[in-house]
């Protein structure tokens, strides 16, 4: 048997409250007597075991609580039963009744204002309410917000219009579905247009459809001219 | 479980005060030694064993009367000290100038040193603390501690084995295992 076997049976039997110096006994004295080191530690525990029965039995008088303690308790367990008593079987039926009552109209109620109010909320759909406000914002407070769109349109409309690519056009119409560009015809030697300005828009014209390219998506973002 | 403890029961349940009294006298000296022991301080003990005896008498019609009233009280003083530990724990720490004091005090009596094994007990984390009080004071098994406090009974030996090493730990560091046992 080595020290730590030693010392793992001494202390196995020290919690079946055996003695260390009977644990160390049993769990075999030879080797105690050889080993300096388990030797000063079984010391250290008859010590300990010595120590800890002092603590646990020559100190009643601590252990004694205070003569008040017992009325306190009583008198505090008085005045709980008394308190329980107050508030469950000594209230009055009809006020327990009364309480339920109240509980079932403050219930109803709440019930009723939910199904009043549910169709309303049912109406108030985001989508919907943010078109409702962009409507009044265009015929109201946004005119001349609106009247700048209008001219801005008319300016590109007449660039699309003289575009010399077919393509230009179909994505003009694409991105004003409610103007009547469809409805003009594309003509390359329109005398609307001089002929000098035909060069200068076919040099701007890569540069034109990169732009519409880019910020095509805000064209399809403002708002119809009819409205 | 003796037969007068169940009378005792019954009359408390019947809301006699005599039977009241006497069940709060027949167990409040061992309910107070394990809480005074546990907790370390004598109000607290106190105002915990005042909270065991409610909680019993709210619950004795729960009581299993096929079964040992003591350890049942105990269950309740136990978990009501822990509770009050737990509490205790986290509020504020004392100083390390007032710990540093209590080191400068001179240990020469047997007194003393019963005192240092309380403090020593103090230190311990709430399981080791629990299993020790009630393995020495109240010389209860690991089986019926485990029972108690609701753990197999290898861990109350592994928490018993532990507690008393670090108790003897502490008890090295004050110099108690160099002094002259005679």
């Amino acid at each position: 048997m080595n020290c730590s076997e030693f010392r793992a049976a001494v202390s196995r039997r020290l919690s079946d409250r055996a003695s260390a110096l009977e644990s160390s006994t049993a769990s075999g004295e030879t080797h105690d007597l050889h080993c300096e080191s388990c030797r000063v530690w079984l010391d250290e525990q008859m010590r300990l075991d010595g120590l800890i029965a002092e603590w646990a039995q020559n100190s009643p008088e601590k252990a004694v609580p205070s003569p008040l303690l017992e009325d306190q308790i009583l008198v505090a367990w008085n005045s709980t039963r008394e308190g329980q008593t107050v508030r469950g079987t000594t209230q009055p039926i009809g006020s327990r009744n009364s309480s339920r009552r109240g509980l079932t109209i403050l219930l109803g109620s709440l019930a009723v204002s939910i199904l009043l109010l549910l169709p309303q909320l049912t109406l108030v759909n985001p989508r919907t309410s943010d078109f409702r406000i962009a409507e009044r914002i265009d015929s109201t407070e946004a005119a001349p917000v609106t009247s700048l769109v209008a001219s801005v349109r008319n300016v590109v409309e007449n660039v699309s219009v003289a575009t010399p690519t077919t393509v230009v056009r179909l994505s003009s119409e694409n991105l004003l579905p409610d103007w009547q560009v469809g409805t003009l015809q594309f003509s390359p030697s329109s005398e609307a247009v001089p002929g000098a300005w035909n060069d200068v828009r076919q040099d701007l014209e890569p540069l034109r459809s990169e732009v519409q390219e880019a910020f095509g998506f805000i064209w399809s973002a403002l708002p119809d001219e009819e409205s | 479980m003796s037969e007068s403890d169940a009378e005792l029961v019954q009359g408390c349940l019947r809301g006699e005060e005599t039977s009241l009294r006497q069940f709060v006298q027949r167990f409040q000296n061992s309910l107070f030694g394990l809480c005074f022991r546990m907790l370390g301080q004598r109000q607290d003990a106190e105002d915990v064993v005042q909270d065991v005896f409610l909680r019993a008498f709210r619950s004795l019609h729960q009581w299993d009367p096929a079964r040992p009233l003591h350890p049942w009280l105990f269950t309740i003083a136990v978990n009501c000290c822990r509770t009050t530990l737990t509490n205790r724990s986290k509020r504020e720490k004392p100083t390390e100038f007032t710990e540093n004091l209590e080191d400068l005090r001179p240990i020469s009596s047997d007194e003393d040193w019963r005192e240092e094994l309380q403090l020593a007990i103090s230190r311990l984390r709430e399981e080791y603390r629990t299993c020790f009080t009630l393995f020495y004071t109240q010389e209860l098994s690991c089986e019926e501690i485990g029972n108690l406090m609701g753990c197999p009974e290898g861990t109350v030996k592994t928490w018993l084995f532990r507690a008393r090493k670090e108790v003897a730990s502490y008890l090295r560091q004050r110099g108690y295992f160099t002094i002259d046992p005679s």
